[in-house]
């Protein structure tokens, strides 16, 4: 974990660390069944009981018999063959080759003879092992994916929960590009529909949408920033009806959760609880190809939003302080602040003055 | 893998170069690369981990390719799909092959997806006729797109279909003479596949077209027994190496390059393992 720097006027200290530090595999790679072998490996003495119902009721001595091919009329065509393998690597259920088991049946996928007689039999495998190759694959190349983004909602929920969440997000949000660098929004939008009920619901959501934005801006697209010689030589006679455009690699966050303060202390090692509700506010933003997370004073938060909605200088700080009218001098903090954000690069260079 | 091999044959049509003995970039060998400048003949990269992103990995690259030739390599260009090819996709590899001046862009004889979904995976074709032309006109399109040849790999198999009524080998080759792409051959997929599946990979190595054969993969697997999983794990096992021998003494001029993708160790220790690849080049030329 790299290190924090120097606090400043400006409110508590940024820190750094982004997922440029936690990728643990290559997102796209041409290994698509290394996990099956992992898988197989792990459970090779008590393993075929994990396997479907139908194999492990045979034993794990014995071998089930490949299933008998069924000759197909006709070949059913390139569409069909590409859908129905699709769509039995992609179930979220496991798959078996065997009839029966009602008390399961909403657990497992049985094959047809039919469905079975698309593929060749063959004695060293049988026909469902090799289709649980893929359909294993499948589901822990896209867990492993979203745990790589994710990994402090992970420790939040702990492995059991998380992986439940991952199986809905896929079920329920395939993907549909070619890119794994955006698969994990899926996981987000998720948590926001509450299509699943999750313990601490809110901070998971919180949590999963600040990870989210460290990841959006470690792939965000650098342009040039306003520097501070550039502030100053703004007559202070402009300043009013200034506007900023917020850089790409810049976000804003307002939490009811001290969801930064819960993350910086599970990358310290530590083994944080799910905290009480407590209004924070947070920036993610990337200097070079560092990603940084500064906390910001509720001021400061309400100022950087409506300056990044597009709002001149003088109505924003006019907002900012009808919002907070118990805190008199806030403006004279201003400058201070804006000279932080610069430095961090948070506003493009394009300015209307 | 013991009969004796016909005379070596000169290069590829293409005339793109050999480019040596490489390894695939991956993200753990990044500061190593940057910081010592290993002497390495080139770098494959994973083509998708460079799209849809404006971050380091681009600022990397840009570094990278800056020193080595680089070949792009993807994972996405489901070729063989009913679905339509995505066109995004295609003119996005072509930008960035030329941002990197990629010697060539390869991707896998496969589909990753239907229906607008996608599995991340090399899915099996099935070896008929209407996938052949099916995939033969999609692989012309592409490379209009690109302005260069597509070269496709052999993808690791763990199923067959039962209308497939061509070997794989075949299938290729008749690819090729349809569509004008190259080939990648991947000597641990063909070892793969044929546990998997039951041929000799001597009969691969016969029916390959091999001047349209520029580059070639080694890798490890593993081996559970009853079928083995292409891993990429470890280095090179005899097997896959001694198929090597054997290419080589079909084929002289295709760069070669090893992919590590798990438990990845230092950098030294990859690029050691590939260059083993020498002594089979060597042994093969010799037998020549």
């Amino acid at each position: 974990m790299s290190g924090k720097k120097t606090p400043t006027a400006s409110g508590p200290a940024p820190t750094a660390g982004g997922p440029a530090e936690i990728l643990h595999f290559e997102r796209a790679s041409a290994t698509p069944s290394a996990e099956p072998a992992v898988r197989t490996s792990r459970r090779t003495a008590a393993t075929v009981t994990k396997r479907s119902s139908a194999v492990s009721r045979r034993g794990a001595a014995a071998r089930p018999a490949p299933a008998p091919a069924v000759a197909l009329a006709a070949d059913p065509g390139l569409d069909h063959l590409q859908r129905a393998f699709h769509g039995i690597i992609t179930s979220p259920r496991r798959l078996t080759a065997c009839c029966g088991t009602p008390a399961h049946d909403g657990e497992l996928l049985t094959l047809s003879p039919e469905q079975l007689g698309l593929f060749k039999a063959a004695d060293n495998l049988p026909v469902i092992e090799r289709l649980d190759v893929y359909h294993y694959a499948y589901k822990a190349r896209l867990i492993d994916c979203l745990a790589d983004d994710y990994p402090t909602v992970k420790h939040a929920l702990g492995a059991a929960a998380f992986d439940a969440l991952c199986a809905a997000v896929i079920e329920h949000r395939p993907s549909r590009g070619p890119n794994l660098n955006v698969y994990g929004r899926a996981l987000l939008d998720h948590c926001r529909e509450d299509a699943l009920r999750l313990p601490s619901h809110a901070f998971i959501t919180e949590l999963a949408t600040l990870e989210w934005s460290m990841t959006e801006v470690f792939h965000a697209e650098a342009a040039a920033t306003f520097s501070l010689e550039q502030l100053r030589a703004i007559p202070m006679e402009q300043w009013a009806a200034m506007t900023f455009a917020p850089s790409q690699t810049v976000r804003i966050h307002r939490f009811a959760y001290p969801v930064n303060a819960y993350l910086q202390a599970y990358r310290d090692e530590q083994e944080p609880p799910v905290p009480r509700a407590k209004a924070s506010a947070t920036a993610v933003y990337r200097m070079g190809f560092k990603i940084w997370r500064m906390d910001l004073t509720p001021p400061m938060a309400v100022l950087l939003e409506a300056l990044f909605a597009g709002t001149a200088l003088a109505p924003a700080l006019d907002a900012m302080g009808a919002a907070y009218p118990d805190q008199p001098g806030l403006e004279a903090s201003v400058m201070t602040w804006f000279s932080e954000w610069v430095r961090s690069g948070f506003f493009a260079l394009q300015i209307d003055a | 893998m013991t009969r004796p091999r016909a005379a070596a044959k000169p290069g590829n049509r293409f005339g793109l170069p050999n480019l040596g003995i490489g390894i695939g970039l991956r993200s753990v060998h990044y500061q190593h690369v940057l910081e010592k400048q290993p002497g390495i003949d080139w770098f494959e990269i994973i083509s998708d981990n460079y799209m849809q992103t404006s971050g380091r990995p681009m600022a990397i690259l840009d570094q990278i390719a800056e020193r080595y030739p680089i070949a792009m390599h993807g994972v996405s260009l489901s070729i063989g799909s009913t679905d339509p090819l995505d066109l995004t996709y295609v003119n996005d590899l072509k930008i960035l092959s030329r941002r990197c001046k990629a010697q060539w862009v390869s991707d896998h004889l496969c589909w990753t997806g239907v229906m607008g979904r996608n599995s991340h995976d090399l899915l099996p074709m099935p070896l008929t006729e209407e996938a052949l032309e099916h995939t033969a006109q999609r692989v012309k399109q592409v490379q209009d797109i690109l302005e260069m040849p597509l070269m496709l790999e052999n993808p690791s198999t763990y199923v067959e279909f039962a209308a497939s009524t061509m070997t794989e080998w075949e299938f290729l080759s008749a690819l090729c003479e349809r569509s004008g792409c190259g080939l990648l051959l991947d000597v641990n997929n063909i070892y793969v596949s044929s546990r998997n599946h039951g041929f000799d990979p001597i009969d691969y190595l016969d029916g390959v077209p091999w001047d349209r054969v520029v580059q070639f993969h080694v890798a490890g697997h593993t081996d559970n027994g009853t079928h083995c999983v292409d891993t990429h794990i470890g280095p090179v096992p005899s097997p896959v190496w001694e198929i090597l021998r054997q290419a080589h003494l079909r084929s002289i001029g295709a760069a070669v390059l090893l992919e590590w993708d798990a438990d990845i160790p230092e950098f030294g220790v990859v690029h050691k393992d590939a260059l083993r690849a020498r002594r089979f080049i060597a042994a093969a030329k010799s037998a020549a």
